[in-house]
């Protein structure tokens, strides 16, 4: 039976744990050497393994952490709201968060996934405020409406099962009111060679003239980003990316693109993984907002678009969150307008406008006090006497909101899971705040079901 | 030859001739015709004529200023340098070295050890830098030659220096000189199998030049870089550009091996095969005009070199047509990542080494194994200037400057290279620059200051300020006042600056004269000069 460890590594699921035998929908393992298997997790033991419980087994299964690639929970989500804070702890957890204060010792929060939260002060290493969704310009698609093939020729696109799809060659565009920086994020599918060019800051002129507009292409030979410009050399590429259709799995990419135009610079994204930033050689950006989706497929060949936004997006942020930490010794405060001091965050508290944080600076006599609003990135000491870094913990609980855990041990309800976590002892979180559970050391090359 | 703009002087005419020198190199004097002259600067007199002496030439010489480019003081040596690189810019791109030591809403005033004290509008000072970079600044040059090494495929050691002549560029003797025991007749010892000498980067006026044809010589500095550094230079090039630059390296190569025939391989001029032997364990940067490839050099087990292009998936740049531009290589050993800037903008990065189990490089792997950087022209007829050289520990904060961009706002950056305020810098009291932040006033310390950029709407213009007929005279290690010159003898000159009236300076830490500073390099591609 596939995926069936040793009857040594199975112990019985009523003398070990915290089981609970309330009927659950049926989670997905995936296993080393693409092995499968589904039923409902039970339980994380301290030594890493998961019980679960299948109809394909008499006995829950125990299967050695090592041996299990991820985990996919089937629980309904539920509305979730993301607060826009992230507490990254000493030992690279990520929590989204409420703050509601802070004294000496403690920071006080308030979770959606776990409700009140107490943490302490010298288990965080970071916070990061603002993560706001950004404002949303377009999602889509929804129909073909809105969508305009080129002039003179027939549409070639349709719009079926909620994707925009297209056997064949053809293009279509879209204008859009697009912010000055942007992010634009599509999947793209196909069932033989794909051939597609996707173009953005598009001011979706006739492709016979010339025009300004960045492009990404995807085909056999790989996917490339492209600037179009109407002064200079028209067509310079931006960056070349060696992956063809083979290298994703399904014959489906998700791409993201942001743009930075202010300063002329792309951040791309696929399947979700940073793959690099790229900087448009060209003397101004692309002004307009238009994009357009072009097949270049043989005839017979389907592609289709779906999951297509553009949202509004703010990359000061993001550059802050991957500043250089400086003198660890110190706190240091980020402001959003870009101002970083060094010194001690002495306190938060509530205020009419949200928490108002207290940092003194060391060249400053009175205490510096922003709202959080104006807050983007807080780094805190590191203690002076570092502790011996603790051993991985081999599963990893991805949660909601871009947060990650990992777990000595775990137990599963219908609704709840309660977690032993290394910094925060015990945790209740609400089980739809959690999306995956996956393993977060490299796995063991040797085979764990012999 | 000297042309018949020299006006001859009869030993009566009275001069401000002084006692001769002390026993240093000597000047060297050049023309905006390509003409050049050693000999001794005596000073300036009225109307900026140039007085110069020369042992040949019965008494001094009196130059038309409009007929000279250059003078070259001492070889590029001064007399004293600054133990400080903590110096002001102003707007028209002079920097003055030296310690504020008064500041108000409309003068700044500078202690120099050149020329005292020196009050300057404050509108006319773009940037107070008391600690550039952080004061980790390891080289900034070139001032003089000898503190560098060429190198070839046949002379990985140093090239033998020339036979030399009075004022002749030196270069150093390399330790491991390496000399072919016997030579056939009509054989170089520079070149024992027979093809032309080596080339030579030339050295002028505070630059480095390749004029040659051929390619294929490097010019490297074997210590500078730290783990964590920035490699700065100002480049400029005609024709082509192809040029390899060199970091991280460590020159070490093993023994070379012979083939079957009991020959060891030469490469020829230019090959980039010849990087590991060259430049040992080490990064190559080779730049095109609107491109770049990222080498990594080194040797593999069995002692073969190994040069590998690393992928990048964007390698196209864009330099500007005027041929010249500001390159800036930040480079961490420890984490991997390579960035290269160009005129301050950044262009492509590259991560080298391994990553630990989260996913976060740590710079095993790194090729670079080394602290020299070098460069090398890899191609035919493809001349280059390297100048403003600057070698610095990089802290990692790859745009702490321009993250505060604003024009109307004064910003401070703080020598630890992350924190950065803005406000108004309203004074300077009691060592501490005051600044009225919106968060507050804070006092920094100077010597904890990297830099303060004064808000650009409040600057005045510097095209209200006409600076034809100037003199610039370079200090070093860093340093330059402009201003007509009034009057001055070999130790002294005095100088109508726009900004502070007439300054007189003393020579000590001066190299450079520029007299007709020229903005096109390509007046210097004359291989007269």
């Amino acid at each position: 039976m596939i995926g069936m460890p040793s009857s040594n590594q199975i112990a019985l699921a009523a003398g070990i744990g915290f089981l609970a035998f309330q009927p659950l929908a049926a989670d997905s393992l995936s296993l080393a050497n693409d092995s499968r298997i589904s039923g409902t997790i039970r339980s994380i033991r301290e030594n890493g393994s998961l019980v679960i419980e299948t109809p394909l087994s008499t006995e829950p299964l125990e299967i050695r952490g090592e041996a299990v690639r991820s985990v996919s929970f089937s629980g309904q989500p539920g509305e979730f709201s993301a607060p826009p804070t992230r507490i990254e702890l000493t030992n690279g957890d990520v929590l989204p968060v409420e703050i509601l204060s802070m004294d000496e010792k403690n920071l006080m929060a308030e979770s959606p996934l776990t409700g009140p939260l107490t943490i302490p002060r010298d288990s965080i290493r970071s916070l990061q405020m603002g993560m706001v969704d950004s404002r949303v310009i377009y999602s889509g698609p929804d129909g073909i409406e809105g969508w305009k093939s080129d002039a003179g020729r027939a549409m070639a696109w349709g719009f079926e099962g909620g994707n925009l799809k297209i056997t064949g060659s053809g293009r279509i565009s879209r204008n859009l009111e697009v912010s000055e920086n942007f992010i634009v994020r599509f999947s793209l599918s196909w069932d033989r060679n794909p051939g597609f060019h996707f173009s953005f800051a598009d001011s979706l002129q006739p492709i016979s003239e010339k025009s300004d507009r960045y492009y990404v292409t995807f085909s056999s030979a790989g996917l490339e980003i492209k600037r179009e410009s109407s002064q200079g050399p028209r067509y310079p590429s931006l960056a070349t990316i060696n992956r063809g259709p083979e290298t994703f799995a399904g014959n489906k990419v998700k791409v993201e693109l942001r743009v930075d135009r202010k300063r002329k610079l792309i951040y791309l994204y696929l399947n979700d993984q940073f793959e690099g930033r790229y900087i448009d050689p060209s003397s101004v950006s692309p002004p307009d907002g238009g994009v357009s989706l072009t097949s270049t497929s043989n005839q017979g060949a389907e592609q289709e678009v779906s999951e297509i936004e553009l949202l509004e997006w703010d990359p000061s942020g993001e550059r802050h969150r991957t500043e250089e930490r400086g003198d660890v010794t110190q706190d240091a405060l980020i402001a959003s307008d870009a101002a970083r001091f060094g010194g001690k965050l002495v306190s938060i508290r509530p205020s009419e406008e949200g928490p108002l944080f207290s940092f003194k600076s060391d060249f400053g006599d009175d205490l510096i006090e922003l709202p959080e609003s104006q807050v983007s990135t807080v780094f805190f000491a590191e203690k002076e006497e570092a502790e011996d870094e603790a051993p991985r913990k081999p599963l990893k609980l991805r949660l909601r909101g871009n947060g990650s855990i990992q777990v000595d041990t775990c137990s599963f309800t219908e609704d709840k899971a309660e977690v032993s976590h290394p910094l925060l002892g015990k945790l209740t979180l609400f089980r739809n705040g959690i999306s995956t559970l996956e393993r977060s050391a490299p796995q063991d090359q040797s085979d764990p079901n012999p | 030859m000297i042309r018949s703009y020299l006006i001859p002087i009869l030993a009566a005419i009275p001069c401000a001739v002084l006692a001769e020198p002390k026993e240093l190199k000597p000047d060297l004097l050049r023309f905006t015709n390509g003409d050049q002259l050693h000999g001794f600067y005596q000073g300036v007199e009225e109307g900026g004529v140039v007085v110069w002496k020369r042992d040949d030439i019965d008494g001094p010489v009196e130059l038309k200023p409009e007929k000279l480019r250059q003078v070259v003081l001492r070889g590029g040596r001064p007399i004293e340098s600054h133990a400080s690189l903590g110096h002001v810019a102003l707007i028209n791109g002079d920097r003055i070295p030296g310690n504020v030591t008064g500041f108000n809403e409309t003068t700044i005033s500078i202690e120099t050890s050149f020329a005292g004290t020196l009050r300057i509008p404050r509108d006319q000072v773009g940037m107070i830098a008391p600690s550039p970079l952080g004061g980790r600044v390891n080289y900034h040059g070139p001032f003089v030659a000898d503190e560098w090494l060429m190198t070839n495929s046949s002379f990985p050691d140093g090239i033998p220096a020339p036979k030399k002549d009075e004022g002749d560029v030196e270069l150093v003797e390399p330790p491991d000189e390496e000399k072919p025991d016997d030579l056939a007749e009509g054989e170089d010892e520079n070149a024992p199998d027979g093809s032309e000498p080596p080339r030579l980067w030339d050295f002028s006026g505070a630059a480095w030049y390749w004029s040659h044809r051929e390619a294929g010589t490097t010019l490297v500095r074997r210590e500078g870089m730290p783990d964590r550094a920035i490699l700065r230079c100002q480049l400029a090039w005609r024709n082509r550009l192809s040029l390899g630059v060199a970091f991280h390296a460590d020159f070490m190569r093993p023994e070379e091996k012979k083939d079957e025939n009991g020959n060891i391989r030469r490469f020829g001029p230019g090959e980039a095969s010849a990087y590991p032997r060259l430049f040992g364990n080490s990064y190559v940067l080779h730049i095109y005009s609107n491109y770049v490839i990222l080498y990594r050099c080194g040797f593999d087990e069995k002692d073969a070199p190994v040069i590998e292009r690393i992928q990048a998936t964007s390698t196209n740049i864009r330099l500007a047509e005027s041929g010249a531009a500001t390159l800036e290589l930040r480079c961490n050993r420890l984490t991997g990542e390579i960035s290269l800037f160009i005129d301050d903008d950044f262009a492509i990065q590259w991560s080298e080494g391994a990553e630990d189990a989260d996913g976060v490089a740590n710079g095993e792997g790194y090729a670079g194994k080394g602290a020299g950087f070098g460069f090398m022209v890899q191609t035919e007829n493809s001349p280059v200037r390297i100048s403003d050289i600057v070698v610095a520990e990089w802290n990692g904060m790859p745009d702490s400057a321009r993250s505060l961009q604003v024009d109307d706002q004064d910003i401070i950056l703080l020598a630890n290279g992350t924190d950065r305020f803005a406000g108004r810098v309203t004074g300077y009291e009691d060592g501490k620059y005051v600044l009225e932040a919106k968060y507050g006033e804070f006092r920094f310390p100077a010597d904890e200051v990297a830099e303060i950029r004064f808000a650009r709407n409040k600057l005045a213009k510097p095209e209200e300020f006409s600076s034809e007929g100037d003199v610039q005279i370079r200090l070093y290690p860093i340093g330059r006042l402009s201003g007509k010159a009034v009057k001055g003898d070999p130790t002294s000159i005095t100088l109508a600056t726009a900004y502070a009236g007439e300054v007189s300076l003393a020579l000590d830490s001066a190299v450079i004269l520029d007299f007709n500073p020229s903005t096109s390099f390509l007046d210097d591609w004359d291989a007269q000069f």
